[in-house]
């Protein structure tokens, strides 16, 4: 069933439960591949490297800027997709089987936060939105990594890592990051902007983790792109860094192996030649081998070069083997599915799958590792062109990796496949809405209300708040409101092999109780089969996650060896600010109800300088958020991780001494007091991430 | 019958006339493309101009207007006031990768519109 864009459906509440595997085609490898060997590029470790102490001017080239008029993004689904239990908490299964996830909340605290990306490492940060969360747990130990620091933590929630507070001197000041690490400083390079010479370092970003209990080792991977020093141009070379702990403890030293995959893409259509940026980067681990995807985007143009894989022995990169081979594959033109460019697809986000545990890995056919991947994207309909397609489908794509045991051989030889199966209608999510959105932004706002405001005495006599943050020019784009953050596209998200079923989720537009249109979640669980030699797959169970006057956004399931799940998320809403929820899945009763995890209830609005167009100016906003959380099983507990709204901020404190009369950090916009901090976050953001333990 | 021809000539010259008389509009801006890195750094654009990209103007599923960008992304045309639906050459009639993918113009002023291209970085 392939449906037009403007197609109304109305579908029940529950979707698909027990869908029979309807294999509209299946794809085998043909994609470009090759071989090549992958050298121990170095070592690294989670210590602040060396910096110069930033000057009072620490933020001085943040404000800069000078502004444009609507959020920009993709447009969302223009069908309808209904999902009524009447309920309001959005269970998706109608189902009368006792659900086997039950989840117990153990532990829960605030992860890392925008304060400490912006100033470790002397404040030589730039500012960042959106987080992108990497989370591993194994050994006692908890990882985290966003764009751009990492902190490593007991599984108290206390961070393990050295107090590097005494020195990290900001602005004349100690600054307390919770010990956090810059990203840049645990890969080995310059800081991302010295704040004394304006020198840029290398952008690293969108990082992962994944704890291999197999091995006993803790993989952190990042894209990172070259730049020029000087003006930090894009050199449109980019890498994977890959890097990998030394031993069970993630505290001590890492291995540190760098992909190049400047050239790694299909030139779809022959008008997306190379160079390529290897997006949205995620991991994955079977048996064998350590899997890492990418988007290939061509720099030069608006389409897309399909979805890469690599694959290494997992073994040799556990044990710090000086050279590792790395497998690629070029999943270009793979899905029997049509697109501009043919009768086929390229694969899109193909999202490695992760396994808990030692033993719940699929041995069959020399080893085989699981992908999974959806199909309404643009990159998948309209590769050649970069043009918008319908932007909805009802097909999920299983992939297997076969075959995966070659890879601690001298001649790895990998077979991908892939089948089509049909399932529920999914299309491009509307915009989160938060508590506010569309408003003038309050006090409470206070990065939003100070670009609207034109009174507030200066702490040099002048009046008008916007002025410490941007230009005339800027300023005159005009009135700001309180934004509606990013709710992803259709791209699927964390997905788990456990069980011996696939567990998958991504994010939909949604009409719950078939009213207005919402972001919502749409999930997978998927039974493959290799039994006869080539791919099988059928549904055992699926169906929609939504809530009437709430976005849920950015799902990542996790899931112990007997089956029992937690998915994450974020919620959002008309009275809600945007919090860390979950709720339970297995595949008896599929998703049960959601909630807000302990502690992670938003506290504010995002106020996040992406989603301001005087921040923005001349370029055009997108209120960014996400771009994914995680989860992560550690023996038969889940561990979930979500952006969130953590602190408050009010506008007199965010402007402390800036403004007449006022006191407090001599760093505009940290609500840090006159202590000079922790504050909660800069002027120009305020993402928090909430990490929690719940035993399913 | 003369007569009918004396009145449809009459008319065509009245049209035309009228229709030379109609001032145009000048729609004028920059395209944008982006993000063109994953994450957004607030001192570093998130976005670039489009250079060369071409924006073709409808009205009725009739192209009436067809433009080229740039090196930094600029474009501008003049166009009979009206509204019309903007997309690329490659794209179906509604070009929803494009924002926006509908614009007025009005007859004797200078419009600014500046259109984004979503490249799916994320």
């Amino acid at each position: 069933m392939r449906l037009g864009a403007r197609t109304k459906l109305a579908l029940g509440a529950v979707l698909a439960v027990t869908v029979c595997a309807l294999a509209a085609s299946t794809g085998t490898a043909t994609g470009a591949s090759g071989i090549s060997a992958v050298p121990l590029a170095g070592t690294g470790s989670p210590q602040t490297g060396e910096f110069t102490p930033s000057s009072g001017e620490v933020t001085a080239d943040e404000f800069a800027g000078e502004g444009e008029e609507t959020d920009e993004g993709p447009d969302p689904y223009d069908g309808t997709i209904s999902l009524s239990d009447g309920a309001g908490q959005g269970g998706s299964v109608n189902s009368a089987k006792k659900a086997k996830s039950n989840p117990t909340f153990n532990v829960g605290f605030e992860g890392l936060n925008h304060y400490q990306q912006r100033f470790a490492r002397g404040g030589n940060q730039f500012s960042l939105e959106p987080p992108d969360q990497g989370l591993c747990v194994g050994n006692g130990y908890v990882v985290e990594a966003v764009n751009d620091v990492l902190n490593i933590f007991n599984t108290s929630g206390q961070s393990v890592l050295p107090d590097n507070t005494a020195t990290n001197i900001v602005s004349g000041f100690p600054r307390n990051v919770n010990h956090a690490v810059d990203l840049n400083s645990f890969y080995g390079y310059a800081p991302a902007i010295n704040r004394t010479t304006n020198l840029r370092g290398q952008f690293v970003t969108d990082p992962s983790c994944l704890y291999d209990a197999a091995t006993q080792r803790f993989f952190v991977v990042v894209l990172t792109l070259e730049v020029v020093p000087t003006s930090g141009a894009f050199t449109t070379v980019n890498h994977l860094d890959l890097a990998v702990s030394q031993t069970s403890n993630p505290t001590g030293g890492w291995n540190i192996y760098r992909i190049n995959v400047t050239n790694d893409g299909g030139n779809t259509g022959g008008v997306n030649p190379g160079p390529y940026l290897g997006d949205y980067p995620h991991i994955g681990a079977d048996a064998n081998g350590f899997y890492i995807t990418t988007n290939a985007y061509p720099w030069c143009c608006n389409g897309f070069s399909g979805a890469q894989i690599y694959a290494l022995s997992k073994a040799q990169l556990a044990a710090g083997a000086g050279s590792v081979a790395v497998t690629h594959i070029d999943t270009s033109g793979m899905v029997n599915a049509p697109s501009d460019a043919g009768s086929t697809q390229p694969g899109f986000t193909l999202w490695p799958s992760q396994s808990p545990g030692t033993g719940s890995f699929d041995l069959n056919a020399g080893g085989t590792e699981y992908f999974l991947s959806s199909n309404a994207a643009d990159e998948a309909q309209k590769p050649v062109a970069g043009t918008a397609g319908t932007r909805t489908s009802n097909q999920l794509i299983v992939w297997a990796l076969t075959n995966t045991s070659s890879l601690n051989t001298a001649s790895p030889a990998l077979t991908l496949s892939n089948k089509i199966l049909t399932v529920g209608q999914y299309g491009v999510p509307p915009k989160q809405q938060q508590q506010g959105a569309g408003t003038a932004p309050d006090t409470s706002v206070p990065q939003g209300h100070c670009l609207n405001d034109e009174t507030t005495q200066l702490f040099n006599g002048q009046f008008g708040c916007w002025r410490l943050l941007v230009g005339s020019a800027a300023h005159a784009a005009g009135a700001e409101v309180v934004a509606s953050p990013d709710s992803n596209d259709t791209r699927m998200q964390q997905v788990m092999f456990a069980n011996g079923k696939l567990w998958g989720a991504l994010d939909t537009a949604l009409n719950p109780d078939g009213g207005p249109q919402r972001a919502g979640i749409a999930w997978y669980i998927v039974k493959p089969d290799l039994s006869t030699g080539s791919l099988a797959a059928k549904v055992a169970l699926s169906g929609y996650l939504g809530a009437t006057g709430h976005d849920f956004t950015y799902p990542a399931i996790g899931v112990t060896p007997s089956g029992r799940g937690v998915m994450a998320f974020t919620a959002s809403g008309n009275a809600l600010y945007p919090s860390a929820a979950y709720a339970p899945i297995d595949a008896l009763a599929g998703v049960g109800d959601w909630a807000i995890a302990t502690g992670g209830q938003g506290a504010a609005a995002d106020d996040g300088f992406s989603g301001y167009k005087q921040t923005r100016f001349p370029n055009p906003i997108r209120s960014r958020w996400g771009d994914y959380g995680a989860a992560a099983v550690d023996g038969n507990s889940v561990w979930i991780a979500s952006e969130y709204i953590a602190h408050t901020c009010n506008y007199t404190d965010w402007g402390g001494p800036f403004f007449f009369g006022g006191s407090g950090d001599n760093i505009l916009g940290t609500c840090g007091g006159v202590s000079h901090g922790p504050g909660p976050r800069s002027a120009s953001a305020n993402w928090s991430t909430r990490i929690s333990k719940l035993t399913p | 019958m003369r007569t009918l021809v004396l009145l449809a000539s009459v008319a065509l010259v009245l049209t035309t006339a009228a229709q030379a008389t109609v001032r145009r509009g000048t729609l004028a801006g920059v395209v944008m493309r982006g993000p063109i890195v994953p994450v957004c750094a607030i001192e570093q654009p998130c976005d670039e101009p489009a250079k060369g990209a071409t924006l073709l103007f409808s009205r009725a599923d009739r192209v009436v207007g067809r433009v080229v960008t740039d090196d930094e992304g600029r474009y501008r045309l003049r166009l009979p006031p009206g509204l019309y639906t903007v997309r690329r050459p490659a794209a179906g009639s509604v070009d929803r990768k494009l924002e926006p993918n509908r614009v007025r113009v009005f007859a004797g002023r200078r419009t600014n519109v500046d259109f984004f291209i979503d490249t799916g970085i994320r």
